[in-house]
């Protein structure tokens, strides 16, 4: 088992969609932020409108736009990732080497999983460390309040449980064999999280809770600990469904 | 007295299409190399993944070293096996000493100069620092056969391995698989040259329209004219 995740943590490590994601998602959202922050800084009026009203030359206003911009493009650059690390044994063809060997395929599976969440945990490491540069860079104050820590934290959180909430794109890779099928149920899920939202349920609708959470923390409507613990079964379902599916396989 | 290796009694594996594989009985034992021929379609493939457990059988019997196949097989079991079918399992991403590690540990091979040994049978010395995406196709079919034989299997099974192959390693995977079969090995081994199977194989099983429909004679007989009468006259009992 161990082996199996070391080389599934290598392949995803070496391959290009890995680095390019690994990319745009910690430098690429860095860079977005820095150049919001230092248009704010500039009070330039167009940036400041499209910041929000609250909007400040401060580390709240940094963090605040990182957890918009991650809310979205996290759940729509992981499932991406997702997909690509399923559905890629299936366009490169090496599927056919998986079937047969003493390592089970539903361990391979387990090991595919795990390299994923570890790279998410990789990624929720380094966007907020980026970001905390980005603040340093563009000269926010070196010393940080509870309040900017409690941010990061939450932003770090994010990355985690938007890992967690992607799975099912894994499922339907794996199921239609296609990095377009799970790549479309990627952009799924992103647009249906958004319409969510607009219904005002989304609290309930767990691919929506975690960027509800974060970008609606101080707010009333904020989601609730019980629609946020909901993330964990959610995600113990998926991996279920996931290595089930590549378990019983076949190859026709 | 040689072991049988790999069992198919009467092994069925229907399609929505029709039968992809009716009623094969096949057995092969240690040391013996046995090539599957058939036309396109004919069921070679399907035969091959029914035995790697790539597809579960509609009925009939699969074992390998005794044990049947299916999704509970144990991994000694597959320990045991070597394969190379439809495609080269090579990640283009990685080197090809890096490939050959990946099967490596997959396989549980604890000696590394296995890894070596996979280099020097299938001259891929050149390539062993080179990613995968920047080798010809030939030598992505031989870094794949390396894979298949690294761990010295006791049953491979190989689905038309000459293809893409040069002169040079169809004359190497000749050699290494008679070497192999000496070793003790049975071999199942599908192609579309006659002549090349009548080189290694000790017996050449025939199929037609998803069944087993008899041998052909390695030795002697103009193979070519000899199979496609069998061939015709099997369409001629089917009234195809």
């Amino acid at each position: 088992m161990k082996q199996a995740v070391l080389i599934e943590s290598k392949k995803l490590i070496r391959s290009r969609v890995g680095m390019v994601a690994s990319i745009l998602l910690s430098i690429g959202v860095g860079s977005i932020c820095a150049l919001l922050m230092l248009g704010i800084r500039a009070n330039n009026p167009d940036i400041i409108a499209q910041a929000g009203a609250d909007a400040a030359f401060d580390w709240q206003t940094l963090l605040g736009m990182a957890t918009q911009i991650t809310a979205t493009a996290g759940l729509l650059g992981f499932g991406v990732v997702l997909a690509w690390h399923f559905a890629r044994e299936f366009s490169d063809r090496t599927i056919y080497g998986m079937f047969s060997l003493p390592v089970s395929r539903g361990k391979i599976a387990i090991a595919k999983i795990i390299a994923f969440l570890l790279w998410c945990v990789v990624m929720s490491i380094a966007l907020p460390v980026i970001i905390g540069i980005v603040g340093l860079l563009v000269g926010l104050p070196s010393s940080i309040a509870p309040p900017v820590i409690e941010a990061f934290g939450r932003l770090c959180l994010l990355l985690l449980m938007t890992g967690v909430v992607a799975l099912p794109v894994g499922i339907v890779a794996a199921k239609t064999r296609s990095l377009l099928g799970g790549v479309g149920a990627a952009i799924c899920l992103v647009v249906l999280a958004s319409v969510m939202v607009l219904t005002g349920v989304a609290g309930w609708f767990t691919p929506s809770a975690p960027a509800l959470w974060a970008m609606n923390y101080a707010q009333s409507q904020s989601v609730s600990s019980l629609q946020l613990w909901l993330v964990l079964p959610y995600g113990v379902i998926s991996v279920v469904l996931l290595v089930a599916l590549w378990k019983y396989m076949e190859l026709d | 007295m040689s072991k049988t290796v790999l069992t198919l009694k009467n092994a069925t594996r229907l399609f929505s299409g029709g039968a992809g594989v009716n009623k094969a009985n096949l057995t092969i034992k240690q040391g013996e190399i046995v090539a599957l021929v058939g036309l396109n379609g004919a069921g070679k493939t399907t035969l091959m993944k029914l035995a790697l457990g790539m597809l579960r059988p509609t009925s009939g019997i699969i074992q390998i070293v005794g044990q049947p196949v299916n999704p509970r097989t144990s991994s000694s079991v597959w320990a045991q096996v070597g394969y190379f079918v439809d495609a080269p399992f090579v990640y283009p991403e990685l080197t090809v000493t890096q490939n050959l590690d990946t099967m490596r540990s997959l396989q549980g091979v604890a000696d590394t100069d296995s890894i070596e040994r996979a280099i020097t049978e299938f001259n891929l010395r050149q390539y062993a620092d080179q990613k995968a995406r920047t080798l010809s196709l030939g030598n992505r079919q031989r870094v794949g056969l390396a894979m298949s034989f690294l761990h010295a299997p006791r049953l491979i099974i190989l689905d038309e391995p000459t293809n893409s192959l040069d002169p040079s390693g169809v004359i190497a995977l000749r050699q290494l698989l008679r070497q192999r079969a000496y070793e003790g090995a049975a071999i199942l081994v599908s192609s579309h040259h006659l002549d090349e199977v009548a080189r290694i194989a000790d017996r050449i099983v025939m199929m037609n329209r998803g069944e087993i429909i008899g041998e052909l004679r390695s030795h002697g007989d103009d193979l070519e004219r000899v199979f496609f009468e069998r061939i015709h006259a099997d369409d001629t009992r089917r009234g195809v």
